[in-house]
């Protein structure tokens, strides 16, 4: 197994300040000056104290565009090269980007809750987010159904690929839905997007901070999801040159 | 490039000559579609079948029954191949992976229109609603094609997995909502006469997600049935 080469050689152990380590002890800093912020943030005019989810709900959405756009990027890479480790990049990418995105659809949904008095309704930004989560959890699926690992690695790059150009698509057709199919409680303006809100500047600071620790939190997630994907591969091999052994 | 059309032709009547022998994928498709437009009537409260409220839903269902018998079609179109043997030949055949394809997906879009334009008008004398409308054809081809493109590339993927045929549907409807929504809304719009420059964006949108989707899965498709 040629392919598996790459991660045979036995990596040093991790001691001193590793990016890592450096990663996570930041997030173990930033996330409670994060809090912090965003009890210290004005309340919202019109909104008052539900509005804070927002300093969560917005990093969640855009990292979530950034771990599927890093998915896209992989599946690119594997379909040039044909090399296992952009295997191991789309995986990471492609689970982020659905945990993440859950994050942004359930803050969301609650925030909407009291901002719209609803749950959910079918506007074009929620419509797209949400057909978009349902596409990348088939792809998790796809992968699920496959044994074989280069198999695994092409189709996931090949559903990759598809994936991402369609989600412009969605957002595009979604401009015919229907309005005002759903009972929508707007406090001043009815365009349905969660930009209405105004900022001060403590609070686009408070924003920049969660973005920061939301970005953290991200990057150690995948650099983690990363080392995983490699220590699996890195069992896989061993595990097959055992077997290999003892026939 | 005639070599490369010769190629695409072979296969795409190789298809429709085993298709005429056995009439397998076409039978199927036909009388599934036939049972969904029926399920349809008999599920849903009369008053919703009334010629006054009819127009709201009818094109809705209309497209649900094309995507289901469509998925029925496209997941035989490659298991025949498959527990035929006959996948690995057709791949091995000195032809670009992307001939391949197009042939595939010719066929199947010819046998997806074949349907739909049978089961169309027996779905409009089943809900008392005129499916009869010019407008109606470019609609359903721009639709159908969307289908018949992405289909065939999920078909072909999902044929090599351990799922087999349950996970076309899974990986292909939310892949085709937009040409659904676009779709449905086309069809609505052209049925209740409305002005032409409502259905006209949706035909565009249709007409791009066609084009980009002919164009990615001819260079993808080498990938995706790599052995």
């Amino acid at each position: 197994m040629a392919t598996f080469a790459k991660y045979n050689a036995t990596r040093p152990a991790k001691t001193g300040l590793g990016f890592s380590t450096i990663i996570m002890w930041s997030l173990l800093v930033s996330w409670p000056v994060s809090l912090l912020f965003v009890l210290l943030a004005g309340d919202d005019a019109i909104l008052k104290y539900s509005q804070r989810i927002f300093y969560y709900h917005l990093p969640s959405n855009i990292v979530c565009f950034i771990a599927f756009f890093i998915y896209f990027v992989g599946a690119i890479g594997y379909w040039r090269t044909r090399k296992r480790s952009w295997d191991i990049v789309m995986v990471a990418g492609l689970e982020l980007g659905i945990f993440f995105s859950v994050i942004g659809v359930v803050t969301g949904s609650i925030w909407a809750r009291y901002a719209w008095g609803t749950f959910w309704t079918w506007d074009p930004r929620l419509t797209t987010v949400s057909i978009m989560l349902v596409v990348y959890i088939s792809g998790v699926m796809l992968r699920a159904a496959i044994d074989d690992p280069t198999r695994k690695a092409a189709l996931t790059a090949v559903f990759g690929i598809i994936g991402f150009v369609n989600v412009p698509l969605v957002f595009f057709s979604t401009r015919w839905f229907p309005k005002g199919q759903h009972p929508l409680i707007f406090s001043e303006t009815s365009n349905g997007s969660e930009t209405t809100i105004g900022l001060d500047s403590f609070m686009y600071v408070t924003l920049a901070v969660c973005s920061v620790a939301v970005g953290l939190l991200f990057t150690y997630l995948l650099t983690e999801r990363m080392r995983l994907g490699q220590m699996q591969d890195e069992v896989a091999a061993r595990r097959l040159a055992l077997e290999g052994g003892e026939n | 490039m005639p070599g490369y059309l010769r190629k695409v032709w072979a296969v795409y009547a190789k298809d429709v000559r085993a298709e005429l022998r056995t009439k397998d994928i076409f039978s199927a498709m036909f009388v599934f579609s036939l049972l969904t437009t029926l399920v349809f009537a008999f599920a849903l409260p009369a008053k919703l079948l009334d010629p006054k409220e009819v127009g709201g839903i009818a094109p809705g269902l209309l497209w649900v029954a094309y995507t289901f018998s469509g998925v029925l079609g496209l997941n035989r179109s490659f298991i025949v191949e498959k527990d035929k043997g006959s996948l690995e030949g057709l791949l091995l055949a000195p032809a670009d992976r992307g001939a391949i394809y197009l042939g595939k997906m010719l066929s199947n879009l010819t046998f997806m229109l074949l349907v739909e334009t049978l089961i169309t008008p027996i779905f409009g004398v089943l809900f008392n609603y005129s499916t009869f409308n010019v407008w109606l054809i470019p609609v359903v081809l721009l639709g159908t094609l969307g289908f018949a493109e992405i289909g065939t590339i999920f078909a072909a993927m999902a044929i090599n997995t351990r799922a087999r045929e349950v996970l076309l549907p899974v990986l292909f409807f939310p892949i085709m909502l937009p040409v659904i929504i676009a779709a449905a809304n086309a069809t609505t719009a052209v049925l209740a006469n409305r002005p032409f420059d409502e259905v006209l964006g949706q035909l565009e949108f249709m007409a791009v997600f066609d084009v980009i989707f002919l164009v990615l899965p001819i260079l993808l498709f080498e990938l995706a049935v790599e052995e």
